[in-house]
């Protein structure tokens, strides 16, 4: 992998990471953005819109309400891409569980950013509670570094994972379909999931059912997408 | 007013303080400081910033409602139980409101977007989809910062009667449109990618079964953990039977 290769890649993944919660959330977090943003850095678009789809099928399901604990997919992705990159799309199911697990590592992570906020808030409360400004300043900025912090080790980690599953070898070609057809089937289960929790007892889920129908009939009788020309 | 431009730039990052303890009450002292700067005497000042701090839960795109009305309310003077009372108030509806709106309405209909234009169209449709989702965010924060300075103790009444609440609704069958069009359109495709050949009913069959499974269990067992237990138990399998 070249630096500016390396650079992007960080770039891409410690910004999702950031976006999840201390950004502006406006979906840099979504894999299918990390993705996406991290095949072109590596110029390998379908490896990166196969493991970013895949993923976002996943993230489909999560509903970030409240204080709930959900899994931080964006720089999980990142590491999947790369992997799927040197692999080929054949290593796609390899890519995505990997990714998973560095996604359940990554919502961990934020648990611990949150409790080192709360160890941060009660050294200052009494501040807080006098009104002096500068104490939320410091908080709110410590968290945002935290974040950032927490984004980029992750980036790392999921990068370092990659590479040590590649070097040894993991992908059994024999097994890539199969494999794929688990990690395909679950994704679409999650997706269908989170739409069905999010539709309720409302109409929205006659009219998912027609356009999941819809969208089957049109990908059935579709010629080739342009994104696996040549793939 | 002046902080205003300041004030919208913090609820951008409104979450970035989150704790379990005051969840975002920091974010929001922080992004509502600003407005509150220009309070007088002192001492009133440092109460409100004190208030600002406490305890607060609402969706972070629409936090700006909460701290616009908070800043009005000091302004005018309102008694501080009555301002804590509309923070408690407010947290529950701009929540709900958020997620309707937000997580389940403009982030699937974007995602699901993203999905086919990139399939179709490349890099161009989730990079579009991030400048549609920065341009709303950015609309969404100064239209409830506003509205929430304007209206001040009123601000649930003229919360129920904004755009944004009817518009859940119509935003929640977009999404659904979008995410049942991108999800079979997206694995039936893959399964086509060289390599990658499979027989489309066994897909549908287990992701039927992973259906059942995933929303039997809930949050027990969402979809990655069980593809990760499903992934490693074919893996463990495979290898074995084919040394």
């Amino acid at each position: 992998m070249s630096w500016p290769e390396t650079a992007g890649l960080l770039a891409v993944g410690t910004a999702a990471g950031l976006d999840l919660v201390s950004g502006p959330q406006v979906l840099l977090a979504r894999p299918i953005v990390v993705g996406t943003l991290s095949g072109l850095v590596l110029g390998d678009l379908a490896a990166g819109v196969l493991v970013g789809g895949a993923m976002e099928l996943f993230a489909l399901e999560v509903l970030p309400v409240g204080a709930i604990k959900y899994p931080d997919h964006g720089p999980g992705t990142v590491g999947a891409v790369w992997f799927c990159h040197q692999a080929g799309l054949t290593g796609a199911g390899y890519a995505v569980l990997l990714a998973l697990v560095c996604s359940e590592i990554g919502g961990g992570s934020l648990q611990l950013v949150r409790r080192a906020n709360g160890r941060a808030l009660a050294r200052v409360s009494d501040r807080l509670d006098r009104g002096d400004p500068a104490a939320a300043a410091g908080l709110q900025i410590g968290g945002a570094l935290r974040d950032l912090a927490r984004s980029l080790a992750l980036t790392l980690f999921a990068l370092g994972a990659a590479m040590v599953a590649w070097r040894w070898g993991v992908v059994d070609q024999d097994i890539a379909v199969e494999l794929w057809a688990f990690v395909l089937a679950a994704g679409v289960a999650g997706a269908v999931a989170g739409a069905i929790r999010m539709s309720g007892r409302s109409w929205r889920g006659a009219v998912l059912a027609l356009a999941l129908v819809a969208g089957w009939l049109a990908a059935s009788v579709a010629p080739a997408l342009p994104i696996w020309e040549g793939r | 007013m002046a902080g205003v431009n300041r004030t919208l730039l913090r609820l951008l990052g409104v979450q970035s303080g989150w704790t379990y303890e005051r969840m975002g009450g920091i974010g929001v002292a922080f992004a509502a400081r600003p407005l509150l700067e220009a309070l007088a005497p002192a001492e009133r000042r440092t109460a409100a910033i004190a208030r600002s701090a406490e305890f607060f839960n609402s969706h972070p795109w629409l936090a700006g409602l909460a701290v616009g009305a908070e800043v009005r309310a000091e302004q005018d003077g309102v008694a501080p139980e009555q301002i804590r009372r509309l923070r408690t108030a407010l947290g529950g509806p701009l929540g709900a409101l958020g997620d309707r709106v937000v997580w389940a309405g403009i982030f699937p209909l974007l995602s699901g977007a993203a999905i086919l234009g990139s399939l179709v169209l490349g890099w161009v449709v989730p990079v579009a989809a991030v400048l549609v989702a920065l341009l709303v965010r950015l609309e969404m924060t100064r239209w409830a910062l506003a509205c929430g300075l304007e209206s001040g103790m009123q601000v649930a009444a003229v919360l129920k009667r904004s755009v944004l609440s009817r518009f859940g609704t119509s935003l929640g069958f977009a999404a659904a449109v979008a995410v049942g069009l991108a999800v079979p359109v997206f694995a039936r495709s893959t399964m086509e990618v060289a390599g990658l050949g499979l027989f489309p009913p066994v897909v549908v069959a287990l992701s039927a079964i992973f259906l059942v499974i995933v929303l039997r269990a809930g949050s027990r067992l969402p979809a990655h953990r069980l593809a990760l237990v499903a992934g490693a138990f074919l893996l463990i399998l495979l290898r074995v039977q084919r040394p």
